[in-house]
């Protein structure tokens, strides 16, 4: 997987940010909380002042009843009235300008003014009046801070308020002609605009962003009680925000100061408490993974923490783990070295198992050996052994050792000596392998023991006799026939102390050949688990008495493999051929010199080492006197001989066959001529006296132009 | 065919291999050329393998030597062979075995 390259952001960078974060969060929810409740509050205050306002006017005013103060509204009112009935008739296209007809309404309408007509009736009268109101007004606004108004139903539209006076205005009331409050007393709606109203213009009162509170002027004077007109106090709270920006601002300003302060507080006490320990801690694995990396010998290395804290523990806990790293390494170094020398000693070990088994192949006059080994591991269990014992009798041996690898194969040696010396000392198998089995019982605390057979090939007799100790019993293969070596199956070899073997023997003709196994071939399986088995054995080796035994393994080879597929091998095979070779031996010669029965005897001496010396000498007699006979007597010149041996079965046949003369020597010689011994007797005659003796059976016969002598002995 | 003379109280040949064709002219051969002053040749027969009719040939020529200056002539510790060999030849009636 690729390693994604990710930019390093350092644990105090993110100290850092958090702390802005933090701090920014709790900063603007402070803020617009008290804020909001700091306007909520202003708010409210301004409201309830003005409702204090107006409740304060009512009850000192007694604004809801006939009385005094209500007669001023009253006398006001009609002055208004008088005023709106004057200049609603009068056309603004006729002026101008609007002040132009400003200067016409005071013409007209002296007495709004205090300066027109001072000391006159009207003017005290409507001057008192208007002082009452304005009073009221200007106490209300005095006692709740607030700004006052009044303002009355206007006749001419009952959805409009016509505005009289205010608490700011005092008594320079009429200066802009008639206000009118747009909308109903309930939802009186700002303007600035000159409304047309009926002929005359008047101009709205601005409220703008104000809000109002009200209380109704009540009258009884026309007998039944009434409304006149409206008390108004406005309170402008749009405008509360606004006046708090600045004090915002500077909050804002502030937490802003005082956060970086607490911030770089925060970072400067975060780096020495932890964040220096923690880069201290950082620096040292990095170090530790670089040594690592770059495969040097590895060194503790100490990131000297001095706090006591997490961190403190968790160097701790790195500190523990480089001293475990240091000894890991080293184990693992060591174990490695082990390990090596080991599979070294493995080796070895399994080459002294194999160079202690004799040659794979071996030929002489009287057999042919040849051997197969797969081991499953490295060092197995199975081995082979064969050895004379004399010139004719061959000790051949197969064994199996329970168990696998060293243990298996030190046991193998030590049983695969103790045989061999055993059969070679002991003139009785029997009393060999009895000694053997002694000697692998004694301290076999492993309890490991081995499967055996062991067998002794007499070549003069053709037999074998044997031992087998719990093996797989092995086949004699003879005229194409398969023999399986039925007879005791003795207790296996280790395992019972004085155990009594028996022995068997079967003949072992010329011609045949025997195959020993161990159990890894029968046993083999393949994949449904099947065994190869002693059927397919003999099936593979039935009719192979003419094949070459190489070719035996091969075929034996072919089937198993192809019977088990890929199925992994979990036993050693071993297979071992003996073969009893057919004794025969052809010999040519085109030399008529006496030299060629030194050579013809010295052949068949090699050959037929196994025969009893008595029969060997015998038959140099024979050869001597009948290759003399035909050296010393026959005419021609190219004398070609050819000899023909032939062992089986106890008994050797001699061919001499040549291109001679048709002479019989067995019938013209002097039976007895003892009597005659003193006179000249033919030379080769009583020669061939000692050659009838020593044969039992003697024939000539001529053919194809060759004089042949057919001897057996 | 090894064989080795001794002098002494009695010429004792030894013989050891095979006397036959061959080995029997080196036999006659060799004894030729040695002076004989004891009264008895003695062959040692012990080692000897075999011995074929010229073989024979050749002792009872020795015998016949031997005979003409009244020397004597003994064939020791033959082998089961060559003792039937000497039986079938009749050469144990002839030549004096031991």
């Amino acid at each position: 997987m690729k390693d994604k390259k990710r930019i390093h952001f350092p644990i105090l960078l993110k100290v850092i940010l958090l702390g802005i974060i933090a701090s920014f969060i709790a900063g603007t929810v402070a803020v617009v909380v008290s804020y909001n409740n700091m306007i909520s509050k202003a708010k409210a205050d301004l409201e309830s002042d003005g409702i204090a306002a107006l409740e304060y006017a009512n009850t000192y005013y007694d604004l809801d009843s006939s009385t005094r103060k209500t007669g001023s509204f009253l006398t006001v009112q009609e002055k208004v009235m008088e005023g709106y009935d004057l200049v609603k008739d009068v056309e603004l296209s006729d002026y101008p300008s609007f002040e132009a007809y400003e200067k016409q309404f005071e013409k007209a309408y002296p007495f709004f003014y205090p300066k027109g007509l001072p000391g006159s009736q009207a003017y005290f009268e409507f001057k008192g009046a208007y002082s009452d109101i304005t009073d009221v007004l200007f106490n209300a606004s005095f006692y709740a801070s607030q700004y006052t108004f009044y303002a009355m139903n206007d006749p001419a539209n009952p959805n409009r308020l016509i505005f009289i006076t205010d608490s700011r205005m005092g008594t320079s009331v009429g200066k802009n002609i008639f206000y009118f409050c747009v909308g109903s007393h309930y939802n009186i709606k700002p303007t600035d605009q000159v409304y047309d109203v009926g002929h005359s213009y008047i101009k709205g009162y601005r409220l703008g962003s104000y809000e109002t509170k009200f209380i109704e002027i009540k009258s009884d004077d026309s007998g039944e009680v009434e409304t006149i007109g409206y008390m108004f106090v406005a309170y402008e709270t749009s405008k509360v925000a606004s006046d708090y920006a600045p004090i915002l601002r500077n909050e804002i300003l502030i937490l802003l100061g005082s956060g970086l302060a607490v911030i770089i507080l925060y970072a400067v006490l975060s780096y020495f408490m932890f964040v220096r320990n923690i880069n201290k801690l950082n620096k040292v694995a990095l170090d530790v993974s670089n040594q690592l990396k770059a495969n040097k010998p590895f060194k503790t290395i100490d990131p000297n923490i001095k706090s006591h804290d997490e961190v403190k523990t968790l160097e701790d806990s790195f500190i523990l783990m480089q001293d475990q790293i240091v000894n890991y390494v080293d184990i693992i170094k060591k174990d490695a070295k082990d390990k090596e020398k080991i599979n070294a000693e493995l080796e070895i070990a399994s080459k002294i198992q194999l160079q202690a088994l004799p040659k794979a192949k071996f030929d002489d006059g009287e057999t042919s050996i040849r051997t197969f080994i797969k081991p499953a591991k490295e060092v197995g269990g199975d081995f082979y052994d064969y050895f004379y014992l004399d010139d004719h009798r061959l000790a051949v041996l197969i064994s199996d050792v329970s168990g696998k690898g060293i243990p298996a194969s030190l046991f193998m040696m030590k049983g695969k000596e103790l045989i061999k010396s055993a059969v070679q000392s002991y003139k009785d198998l029997v009393d060999a392998i009895n000694s053997v089995n002694n000697m692998l019982t004694k301290n076999n605390n492993e309890l490991l023991f081995i499967t055996s057979f062991i067998g002794v090939i007499d070549f003069a007799k053709n037999e074998i006799t044997y031992i087998n100790a719990g093996h797989e019993k092995p086949y004699i293969v003879s005229n194409n026939k398969v023999i399986k070596l039925e007879g005791e199956s003795n207790v296996v070899l280790g395992v019972e102390e004085d155990y009594k073997f028996k022995k068997e023997s079967h003949k072992f003709n010329k011609g045949d050949y025997l195959l020993m196994f161990t159990d890894g071939l029968n046993e083999s399986i393949n994949k449904d688990e099947e065994e190869f088995g002693y059927q397919r054995i003999e099936e593979t080796i039935k009719d192979t008495s003419e094949l070459a035994l190489e070719e035996v393994i091969n075929k034996l080879n072919d089937n198993l493999n192809s019977f088990i597929g890929n199925k992994e091998q979990f036993d050693d095979i071993t297979m071992v051929l003996i073969k009893n070779k057919e004794a025969k031996l052809d010999l040519h010669y085109e030399k008529k010199d006496y030299e060629i029965i030194n050579d013809i005897i010295d052949k068949f001496n090699d050959s037929f080492s196994y025969l009893d010396e008595n029969k060997r000498a015998s038959v140099g007699i024979v050869i001597d006197e009948l290759v003399n006979n035909l050296v010393s007597y026959e005419k021609r010149d190219d004398l070609i001989i050819d000899i023909h041996f032939e062992y089986n079965k106890d008994e050797l046949k001699l061919v001499i066959s040549s291109n001679g003369d048709d002479y019989d020597p067995f019938k013209n010689h002097k039976e007895k001529f003892l009597d005659k011994f003193h006179s000249e007797i033919a030379p080769g005659g009583f020669g061939l006296i000692i050659v009838k003796d020593l044969t039992k059976s003697h024939k000539y016969l001529y053919k194809d132009g060759h004089s042949i002598i057919e001897l057996v002995l | 065919m090894e064989m080795s003379i001794k002098h002494g109280e009695q010429l004792v040949v030894a013989l050891k291999g095979r006397l036959d064709t061959v080995t029997s002219v080196e036999f006659t051969d060799t004894l030729s050329k040695e002076e004989i002053k004891e009264e008895v040749v003695v062959i040692e027969a012990k080692e000897l393998e075999y011995i074929s009719s010229a073989g024979l040939r050749a002792l009872l020529a020795l015998k016949k030597s031997l005979a003409a200056s009244n020397k004597a002539l003994e064939i020791h510790n033959l082998n089961p062979v060559c003792q039937e060999v000497f039986k079938v030849t009749g050469f144990n009636n002839i030549l004096t075995v031991k």
